[in-house]
């Protein structure tokens, strides 16, 4: 098969999962980029030139999305073939009343407060019990319930991303 | 290892080392040097430091450095100096800007320029000046042709700044192997000359621009992780402020001439790198005096903007200031003791500056050079990352991002676009460089319009873009139309500086080449380009053709292969390129196919921690 053309577990040789070992990413990720990056080419044939660097765009390309929680919930939605109508909205209420006391909470921040940390340890925790069901949803080949979590956690996400401006270094 | 990293087919008739160098070219100074085992910086008689200063002079040739300073301020003459700050700029961007540049500009092909003596000149003639010179001086020291170079630049220079970086060494002749970040240059030297590992951020506050970098070094791989920076933030705007205080202090040198002043500020502030309590200047028997605190005071303001880029650099890297090992200390402007102070309280780490800030980043590039061009062996891979997002203008004069910036290069990015008129058969894309929203307050890098889309109804053209990011930090673009099968592909030209055409022209009417040098020398280059992809294809066939290939594929390469040889006896530069391409496309399948095998042993082979 042409690497050009493989999904990212496979360029990666790493399990198709939620959950992934960031060490072995890391590792297969500078061997691979040992070999391939156009440093290595400089000189060689302009085929070889052209391929090493799609391929090493390739492998950070890869790096990316794998790296982060996000992007590889997506990416392995994507390989599934599964396509969201991103104008469909969530129903639920219960999860509607958590986003307005969080938005609340963004509106009372400031960078005195104390609890921020914790609040913060706090929204990390949901962050996992959701992908613990995506987990399972993914298992269960249940994708579109998967993708309502998915969207639950870039809620928590874009929270956090709030907060973290008033947290200092 | 298979195909890749063939040794040069040339390099075997001939043992010697390639003539390679780095080259810091500075806003205020400028170093050329070469690495053997050990440094060799090549000087012009006076200092290894060369000021990036030329004089023009009527009917004579420019003076570059030293010279340029000492020879008499005449009226045919025009002395510039510190133009890296205007590399890049257009017009409007150096009107808006605070620089204060001493010379009426004028927009000539697109970009601001001088008119010096009836001729309009640019920041990259200026540049090549310099660039020519420093050649110049190292070929003399060494008395070899320059093969090539790695030229450094700021980490947050934009791609227009690069281009025209990449533009002025062509203009000089010389072969850029690559453009390397100062930053990431000088954690190379640190990193290989004290065998430094773990997380380092490189403090770069040079004569015009200030650059942050948070670098991972590990034994065989140096990975930047975050960068960020101000290219309009340096040495010179600490001048200007000292400048600004004299002449509110001293009224004898109101009407002094800008350079004089200069002069008067530089070495006023020079005098503190030695921790002395003030600074003094004698001129025409008068004193001046200017004490620690008031200078302090003075440039407070800036040093404090810089820490606060470095504050949001580590934030956005994600990594916890306690991981952080060291500061390094780049660039003349870090000889103030303020800056160091200022660091070690911020951020309560070990601040480093012993190896020479002036220095350490060509140190830093001639090593590089000397790797890639296989003088020297080590195994040393640089991650380098995009320092600026890359976005796409859209509805409302916004910029909608399609890399983002410290994404690790090369990388390729596609975004689809479609129509919004039924029947609309032209499509116009704008792309912009920069974090803000507004188009405005982005780099334009250049438009382009997609024609001969076929008349369909709005929303069902599907328009892919898809846009690479080299190794150089450098931008291409490509667009095709996806749906009608007619897919028109086209590559952007920039919309500023000089296109691959008019570069070449322009070498051309520098060198006064006569034509038949200019054919022979395109015949030279032909034939060395075919000596090159016979040999690694002849070599890649010995090795595995037969285990790789089927008995027809091998036949349809090695028919290729000797209309090449063929074609390389008729002496016909046109026919020996058509030749190579023709081979090149017919044995494409052929190298990928043995990426995909080196790629397979090395994930999932057994030797994996013997590669390692």
């Amino acid at each position: 098969m042409n690497i050009l053309k493989q999904n990212f577990f496979e360029l990666f040789d790493i399990p198709v999962s939620i959950e992934i070992n960031n060490i072995e990413l890391d590792r297969k990720y500078k061997i691979l980029q040992q070999q391939f990056h156009p440093d290595n080419f400089l000189n060689s044939t302009n085929n070889e030139k052209r391929i090493s660097l799609q391929l090493s765009s390739k492998i950070n390309d890869g790096y990316i999305i794998l790296s982060s929680l996000i992007s590889r919930i997506e990416y392995i939605l994507q390989i599934n073939n599964f396509i969201q109508d991103e104008s469909k909205t969530i129903q639920d209420d219960e999860f509607l009343s958590e986003q307005i006391k969080l938005n609340e909470c963004l509106e009372n921040i400031d960078s005195n407060n104390v609890n921020l940390k914790k609040h913060k340890l706090e929204i990390n925790d949901s962050i996992d019990k959701l992908t613990n069901i995506i987990n399972s949803n993914i298992r269960d080949k249940n994708f579109s319930e998967a993708w309502v979590n998915l969207a639950k956690i870039k809620f928590y996400n874009n929270h956090l991303n709030h907060i973290e401006k008033y947290i200092s270094l | 290892m298979s195909l890749i990293q063939i040794s040069d087919p040339l390099e075997e008739n001939n043992n010697h080392n390639k003539f390679v160098v780095g080259i810091d070219l500075g806003t205020t100074n400028s170093l050329i040097c070469s690495y053997n085992k050990s440094f060799k910086i090549y000087s012009d008689n006076e200092s290894d430091i060369i000021p990036s200063v030329v004089r023009y002079i009527k009917n004579h040739d420019p003076l570059i450095g030293h010279n340029a300073i000492t020879s008499p301020n005449t009226d045919d003459s025009v002395l510039i100096s510190s133009i890296k700050r205007l590399i890049g700029l257009t017009l409007d961007e150096v009107k808006s800007s605070q620089l204060t540049f001493q010379h009426n500009l004028k927009v000539h092909n697109n970009m601001p320029s001088i008119d010096i003596h009836n001729k309009m000149i640019n920041a990259v003639d200026i540049s090549s000046e310099i660039l020519k010179y420093l050649k110049h001086i190292a070929e003399s020291s060494e008395n070899k042709t320059l093969d090539g170079a790695i030229i450094t630049v700021p980490a947050y220079f934009n791609d227009v700044q690069r281009q025209a970086t990449k533009n002025a060494a062509k203009l000089a002749g010389i072969n850029v192997i690559r453009l390397l970040n100062e930053p990431t240059a000088a954690a190379i030297a640190y990193g290989l000359e004290s065998n430094a590992t773990g997380v380092y951020i490189i403090y770069d506050f040079g004569g015009g621009t200030f650059d942050v970098s948070i670098l991972s070094l590990e034994k065989g791989i140096f990975r930047v992780i975050a960068t960020d920076g101000d290219t309009m933030l340096g040495g010179d705007d600490i001048d200007e402020i000292i400048i600004n205080w004299l002449k509110e202090n001293y009224k004898i040198l109101e009407k002094l001439p800008y350079v004089e002043l200069k002069k008067i500020a530089r070495s006023l502030k020079e005098s503190f790198s030695d921790n002395k309590n003030s600074a003094n200047y004698n001129f025409d028997k008068h004193k001046i005096v200017l004490e620690k605190k008031i200078f302090e005071n003075l440039i407070d303001k800036i040093i404090k903007k810089t820490i606060d880029i470095v504050k949001n650099t580590v934030k956005e890297s994600k990594i916890s200031l306690k991981k952080i090992n060291n500061i390094i200390l780049v660039g003349g402007s870090t000889r103030i003791p303020l800056v160091k102070s200022f660091l070690e309280k911020e951020f309560n780490c070990v601040v480093l500056n012993n190896i020479d800030p002036d220095k350490v980043v060509v140190h830093g590039a001639s090593i590089q050079a000397s790797i890639l061009s296989g003088n020297h062996q080590e195994d040393l891979l640089l991650l380098d990352v995009l320092p600026l997002s890359l976005g796409i203008e859209t509805l409302g004069n916004l910029s909608e991002k399609i890399i983002n910036r410290n994404t690790p290069i090369p990388i390729k990015a596609k975004k689809t676009f479609t129509t919004f008129k039924d029947g609309q058969t032209k499509l116009l894309v704008h792309i912009v460089q920069g974090e803000r929203e507004l188009i405005e307050h982005c780099k334009s890098l250049g438009k382009f319009i997609l024609h001969e889309i076929p008349p369909m109804i709005s929303g069902s053209p599907r328009i892919e873009v898809e846009f690479q990011i080299d190794v150089d930090g450098i931008l291409s673009v490509i667009a095709t139309e996806k749906i009608s099968g007619v897919s028109s592909s086209i590559e952007v030209k920039p919309s500023y500086g000089l296109t691959e055409t008019e570069i070449s022209t322009m070498i051309q009417d520098a060198n006064e080449l006569a034509e038949t040098d200019m054919e022979l020398r395109k015949l030279n280059e032909s034939k060395v380009e075919a000596k090159r992809v016979i040999y690694a294809l002849e070599q890649a066939l010995k090795k595995d053709g037969k285990s790789l290939l089927n008995t027809k594929e091998l036949k349809i390469i090695d028919e290729e292969l000797n209309l090449l040889k063929q074609a390389t006896s008729s002496n016909k530069p046109d026919l020996i390129n058509d030749a190579i391409k023709k081979l090149e496309k017919k044995s494409e399948f052929y190298v990928e196919r043995r990426m995909n095998s080196s790629i397979k042993s090395l994930i999932t082979g057994k030797n994996i921690d013997d590669i390692l």
